[in-house]
């Protein structure tokens, strides 16, 4: 019996061994790796198109992911997805100046998909090229939009989208639509199918609050940085008026155009109206007369001095409007105890250094604008968006105390 | 518009195919409370129970006169998934499944022949899984009831020798319910919503699948003595084609409260809800429309071989192999019967086949109580990339404890207790979006597997 007992006790130990050899059942996961802080474990960014990665009038999955909020969530070690945009893009980039061609021989209006692999669950870039401070937290439909807004939130506002992602930190930056397509058009009071006009102050703050309630709700933030608006009167796509009496200038506006320019004897060499180089192609196109005007003519004769020209008082009224708003940001960011960044501050800087050119080089193909400008004179390029990036990680570094490691700089 | 598109279905018919067919994962194997006890290390040195004409159908011809086995099992499956980036554990929702068994045998006096009728559940497990849980476009509930009916003649045509078997007539039916998301859906031909921004994984209705089918296969064993101590015993369970010929599939629209914007390529004014675009594909003759299916599911083939020892005086010790030809469930042909017909087609599937080891012993007390021991360990047939909400298939160990206890002369009572353990698995909760993927493109999170199996026996002797 003593060795029937030996057996069945070894046949216990034998299943008490093997049980035990049963293993920690989440040994096996595939987990990412931290974060450089806790508080950038899930990073959502709205906006517009600069958050977006638009670049040189396009966009597709090489510019998204150019991106400063790309960068950041790099250096945050943090999952980060974009809607990637197929190639050649939505519209695509231009890729010659002078030439206005774009990537693929596509034109301003080609519109590719998104990939058929990025039907992605959780988006992290949830900023839409051009949407204003309307547009985030309200009704999809109500605002403004186009295709992009339908293939990067798939139905759903800037807010609903990004609470999907179930943030602990955002980037904001909104609020330069609401005074760029005014500004670029030259005429800041609403006019249909010539300008949106400027967002009032009350309007902005009102909208941008509701943005903000919008996400709160989620109840998983615990952190972010605001981005005040770009005083786009400042924006390299306008040039100062003035400068046609400068030697060698109207001689390259004329080349560019291909016709003689006549100036207006509204101009002076110290006016201080500045001139939006659409204006340019409006001429090419024999949609404006081929005059510079630098103030609103009398009689509004064709637009002239008035379509793409912002003169002393329009840039006045467009700077009060912008410092308003960043005014509210930084309110809101203080109030909050979150970042705040100024672009404006690195603008004054490259502009001063020359490295954002007072006057773009009408005749250089890639770089017109400069290393920091894209070839629509508007958004930042790669190598801004590093810098941008960079400023940022500062930024939210001082008012965190936390550790996100700069780029190089390019 | 057509937001249809055929793998909606498909994957919907092969889903339930793959469950009726994880045999190998669902086949606890709970025939019997003797068995289950001995670690299904039974094919050798049986039961002295009518649960053999499972078993091992040769060994029916030892058991003398009218005896009768009934009894249930109640299988608790448990575990979940937890997802590699966000650590989230999504725990399993099966319910207790209960599986009876009863058999029926006669033996001639003379231990030279035996018939008799079994009846079980070989498979008969679900898993399910709870609503917000991120692989319910693969499964949310999947669930298998397979009815096995055998009568079965045994003979002995040697001293300690037998041989026995008869047809298996299968009852099978098959449930499963699935969420569909919309970003699969093709908005316009070669358009996905996924394509035009909305999200993976947005439920926009869900699905269910629910058919039964028939199959005829065979049971057949051989059971036999080499010398006074051991004996060998083998069985083959054939392979049975289920084919479930009129399985039917219903939808129900799940709201997404999605809103088109201005220039989508839908060209529906801004604002319009993409649940009322949607809305019409669930209409009577269109796409979504319940409709009729069918498909053929080709259940593996069984082996097993045992040897057993009873040269000690009270103890009984057997060790078997069991092998599945799970290799050989390699097609699935989906037959649509309505809108969808022009969908019909036929899938493959790359399962490997599978085996396990078991082992088992059984020891007698005084007053005829027994004590039962046992643990098998089982192969998965599942390749890597095959690990699914469905059943998350995996490595096991099984231990096994029992009893048996007479009640009177005439009746005794049998009990045993199975946990199912596994070391988890690597899985996925989403369809490979492109050929070529491997597990490691796959598979997003871990899966947990257990089981627990109580098993309660009557067996009665006339």
């Amino acid at each position: 019996m003593s060795r029937e007992r030996n057996l069945v006790a070894g046949a216990v130990a034998f299943v008490m061994i093997v049980a035990a050899a049963a293993c920690n059942p989440t040994k096996d996961l595939v987990v990412p790796a931290p974060p450089v802080n806790p508080l950038f474990a899930s990073y959502v960014s709205l906006g517009n198109s600069f958050t977006a990665g638009f670049q040189s009038g396009g966009i597709n999955d090489s510019t998204q992911h150019q991106a400063y909020p790309v960068l950041l969530a790099q250096q945050m070690n943090t999952p980060f997805t974009v809607a990637s945009l197929l190639d050649p893009g939505c519209p695509p980039p231009i890729d010659s100046f002078p030439k206005g061609t774009r990537v693929g021989g596509g034109t301003s209006t080609t519109c590719f998909f998104r990939s058929q692999v990025s039907g992605v669950a959780v988006l992290n870039n949830v900023a839409v090229p051009g949407a204003a401070s309307f547009d985030p937290a309200s009704p999809i439909g109500t605002g403004g939009g186009g295709p992009l807004t339908t293939f990067i939130l798939g139905g759903k506002t800037q807010v609903q989208r990004a609470l999907d992602a179930k943030p602990t930190f955002v980037s904001i930056w909104i609020g330069n639509n609401d005074v760029l397509p005014a500004a670029l058009s030259g005429v800041l009071d609403s006019v249909p199918g010539l300008s949106p006009g400027v967002t009032t102050e009350a309007a902005f703050e009102s909208n941008y609050n509701a943005m903000m309630t919008g996400l709160d709700a989620g109840g998983t933030i615990k952190g972010g940085i605001l981005i005040g608006v770009v005083n786009v009167a400042n924006a390299p796509l306008f040039f100062p008026a003035a400068a046609v009496f400068a030697p060698g200038v109207l001689p390259a506006l004329e080349a560019a155009v291909g016709a003689p320019i006549t100036v207006d004897t509204s101009c002076t060499p110290t006016t201080q109206s500045i001139i939006n180089l659409e204006l340019l192609q409006a001429m090419q196109a024999g949609a404006a007369p081929d005059t510079i005007a630098c103030h609103a003519l009398a009689n509004h004769a064709n637009g002239l001095g008035e379509v793409f020209v912002l003169d002393a008082t329009e840039i006045a009224f467009v700077t009060q409007a912008v410092n308003a708003y960043n005014a509210f940001i930084q309110q809101t960011a203080t109030t909050k105890g979150w970042a705040y960044f100024d672009p404006n501050v690195p603008l004054a800087q490259l502009r001063e250094g020359g490295q954002i050119p007072v006057l773009p080089d009408l005749t250089q193909p890639t770089k017109p604008f400069g290393d920091f400008i894209s070839l629509d004179g508007i958004h930042p390029s790669a190598a801004a968006h590093v810098l941008l990036a960079n400023l940022m990680i500062q930024a939210i570094n001082a008012q965190y105390s936390t550790s996100i490691p700069t780029l190089a700089s390019p | 518009m057509n937001v249809f598109r055929a793998p909606t279905l498909v994957m919907l018919v092969a889903c339930g195919a793959v469950c009726g067919a994880h045999a190998q994962g669902f086949q606890l194997n709970e025939i019997g409370s003797c068995a289950v006890a001995r670690g299904f290390a039974v094919t050798a040195s049986p039961c002295k129970d009518p649960s053999t004409i499972y078993w091992n159908p040769a060994a029916a011809a030892s058991l003398e006169g009218w005896s009768v086995y009934a009894g249930v099992a109640a299988v608790k499956l448990g575990g979940g998934f937890t997802a590699d980036t966000s650590r989230t554990f999504s725990a399993s929702d099966a319910p207790l499944s209960i599986a009876p068994h009863v058999f029926v045998n006669y033996g001639s006096k003379d231990d030279r022949w035996a018939a008799g009728l079994g009846v079980y559940v070989p498979y008969g497990l679900t898993s399910q899984w709870h609503s917000d849980f991120p692989g319910r476009f693969e499964a949310l509930k999947a669930s298998l009831s397979s009815i096995y009916f055998q009568p079965n003649f045994a003979y002995r045509f040697a001293p300690g020798w037998q041989v026995g078997g008869g047809p298996v007539f299968a009852y099978s039916h098959v449930e499963l319910r699935q969420s569909l998301d919309l970003a699969q859906q093709e908005a316009v031909p070669g358009l996905t919503f996924g394509q035009l921004g909305v999200a993976a994984r947005t439920e926009f209705a869900r699905a269910k699948l629910s058919g039964s089918g028939t199959a005829v296969g065979f049971n057949v064993g051989v059971h036999g003595t080499l010398g006074a101590d051991w004996e060998i015993g083998a069985r083959y369970l054939s392979p049975l084609s289920v084919h479930y010929d009129n399985a039917d599939a219903t939808f129900s629209q799940v709201p997404t409260n999605l809103v088109l914007s201005a220039g989508n390529p839908l060209n529906a004014p801004p604002g319009t809800p993409v649940d009322g675009v949607l809305s019409t594909e669930f209409a009577p003759g269109q796409p979504l429309s319940a409709q009729k299916v069918s498909t053929r599911i080709k259940h593996p083939a069984q082996f097993q071989v045992g040897l057993g020892y009873s040269g000690l005086v009270t103890t009984r010790l057997e060790g078997d192999f069991e092998w599945t030809q799970f290799s050989s469930f390699d097609q699935l042909p989906i037959a649509f019967k309505g809108p969808a017909s022009s969908q019909s087609r036929t899938l493959f599937e790359n399962y490997d086949n599978s085996w396990s080891i078991r082992v088992g012993a059984e020891h007698a007390f005084a007053v005829g109580i027994k004590g039962r021991l046992g643990f098998s360990y089982v192969r998965s047939p599942a390749p890597d990339e095959t690990v699914t909400p469905l059943l998350p298939d995996v490595n096991r160990r099984n231990y096994m404890v029992g009893f048996g206890i007479p009640l009177s002369p005439r009746y005794t009572f049998d009990a045993a207790y199975l946990h199912v353990d596994t070391s988890g698995r690597r899985g996925r909760i989403a369809d490979p979006t492109s050929a070529g993927q491997n597990a490691l493109d796959l598979n997003s999170g871990f899966y947990t597997l257990d089981a627990n199996v109580l098993s309660l026996s009557i067996r009665a002797n006339f």
